[in-house]
């Protein structure tokens, strides 16, 4: 399962420990930058998670259907 | 010899004596091991006793509800004790004492109280619940962690139930447009053979392989159905120990079961199994939100002081910079001055040097001039002393022929004429003999 890969919940923390860093100010441009562009693409897959079908995933489970 | 008694005789003889001391009805606690609905209507059952602390069966009795009374009882039994009347259940009965002289003793059931048959499924239910606490699995299901995103699941439900398929509808077809997964797994729902069934769904879960988040085990459908499977301990003691966290909507609005009890977490009915999934991803949609906004917002404040610092930095700069400049300005005048001064003292200084050289030399050419006039003179006056005047007031004499100075006795022939300068008078001799000198 292609998601097995993606852990939401671990996605989560790091969004939010990078928020506290962002928040804090404690990050010089080229981490915030960085951190930025990490928090994007994790917020994308958080929310990809909740509204977006993964046909991989689907897949398996139209297989199990009695 | 009396004459004997026939068997029917008999057989009245006890009929008459029984219904002449059991005249009125009766109340009586056992326990059924039998329950038959018959098609024409009525139910058939066997009553039995149970010593205490064992098995041994110390008393047994049949016992009839005719159709008429049964019709009443049955539903108001079901929707009591929320099961139906079954083998193992004890109940408390209000029964007339019968014997029939071709079917024998017989006991009439009339009445039934169904306070008892709830108290004592609640104290089974209570015995299930020490045992599983004393088989330490209890908590097991509980203590599996709920997964914050609640997506992939495993239904075990019957699909003819109506709250099934509300269930579905409310699930996949959410205002949110949350994403589920879910794969169905078929069984029976109620009655005696629930357990093995729910079990073996349960199994056949696990065989797929799949990672599921949850299993929901659903149950729609009326009150009166039989939920007293749900308390089996086999059940139970399987779903304590189930790897994955269960969900169990099995409509009840009585105590809750064992399954509801060792079910990480427990609705009553389908439809709140399917709002609590949906409140739990609504939960973290909200949190994402949350997270979303707090992100731009510190991003933007971020940008906006980087900005700042950058623009205060560039002015910074500007200012440093024209300072420099300014600085370097004011050096270089002053390498100047500096360089302008310096020349014109070296200037100078090679002045001087060239003056004074030129100075010595013209010094010295006078002095050798003057040395050269000297040894002139001095020559002069050496010369001066071989003139011809000062050799012949010496003494010396000049004798010229012909005007010529004679400087060989061969340029001469007798008889010539000689002039002898003298240095007080001239002498003219007449050459009488020459002779050469014999070196």
């Amino acid at each position: 399962m292609t998601d097995k890969k993606f852990s939401y919940n671990a996605a989560m923390q790091e969004i939010e420990q990078i928020l506290a860093l962002l928040e804090k100010n404690s990050l010089d441009v080229d981490e915030m930058s960085q951190k930025v562009k990490r928090a994007t693409e994790l917020l994308q897959a958080c929310k990809k998670k909740l509204y977006e079908t993964d046909a991989e995933i689907q897949a398996v489970f139209e297989q199990t259907k009695i | 010899m009396i004459e004997p008694l026939t068997l029917l005789d008999l057989n009245l003889m006890v009929r008459n004596q029984l219904r002449k001391a059991f005249s009125d009805t009766l109340w009586v606690q056992a326990e059924i091991s039998e329950c038959k609905e018959h098609f024409s209507g009525h139910c058939y059952l066997e009553l039995i006793q149970k010593r205490n602390e064992s098995d041994t069966i110390c008393a047994k009795a049949r016992a009839t509800i005719w159709g008429n009374v049964w019709t009443g009882l049955k539903p108001f039994f079901e929707e009591q004790t929320g099961t139906k009347l079954q083998a193992g259940q004890k109940i408390l009965v209000e029964v007339s004492v019968e014997f029939h002289e071709l079917y024998g003793y017989n006991l009439v059931i009339r009445s039934i109280d169904p306070a008892y048959t709830v108290g004592d499924l609640a104290l089974r239910r209570n015995e299930v619940i020490r045992q599983l606490t004393q088989d330490g699995v209890i908590d097991l299901n509980k203590e599996l962690p709920w997964p914050l995103l609640p997506q992939r699941l495993a239904i075990v439900s019957s699909p003819s139930a109506a709250g099934y398929e509300d269930f579905m509808d409310q699930l996949h077809h959410n205002d949110y447009g949350f994403i589920f997964y879910t794969a169905f797994f078929q069984a029976i729902m109620q009655g005696e053979p629930a357990e093995p069934s729910i079990i073996a769904a349960l199994d056949l879960i696990l065989e797929t392989g799949i990672d599921f988040d949850a299993v929901v085990i659903i149950r729609g459908g009326g009150a009166s159905a039989d939920l007293s499977c749900f308390d089996r301990y086999g059940l139970c003691y399987y779903c304590a120990q189930y790897p994955i966290p269960i969900l169990s909507g099995i409509g009840h609005d009585r105590d809750l079961s064992v399954l509801d009890r060792v079910s990480n977490v427990s609705v009553k009915t389908p439809t709140a199994a399917a709002e609590y999934l949906l409140s739990n991803l609504s939960q973290e949609a909200y949190r994402l939100d949350t997270n979303f906004n707090r992100f731009h917002q510190s991003v933007k404040t971020l940008m906006d002081t980087y900005k700042q610092q950058l623009s205060a930095n560039s002015d910074h700069l500007r200012l440093h910079a024209r300072e420099r400049i300014h600085l370097a300005d004011l050096l270089i005048e002053r390498r100047e001055a500096e360089l302008k001064n310096q020349s014109r003292h070296l200037l100078f200084q090679k002045k001087q040097l060239v003056e004074m050289h030129y100075s010595n030399l013209i010094h010295r050419t006078n002095s050798s001039l003057e040395q050269f006039k000297h040894q002139r003179e001095m020559m002069e006056k050496t010369l001066a002393g071989f003139s011809p005047e000062i050799l012949i007031k010496r003494g010396f004499s000049l004798t010229l022929h012909n005007g010529i100075i004679v400087k060989s006795v061969q340029d001469l022939s007798n008889g010539e004429e000689i002039c002898t300068r003298l240095s007080d008078g001239v002498v003219y001799s007449t050459i009488n003999k020459t002779e050469l000198k014999n070196d």
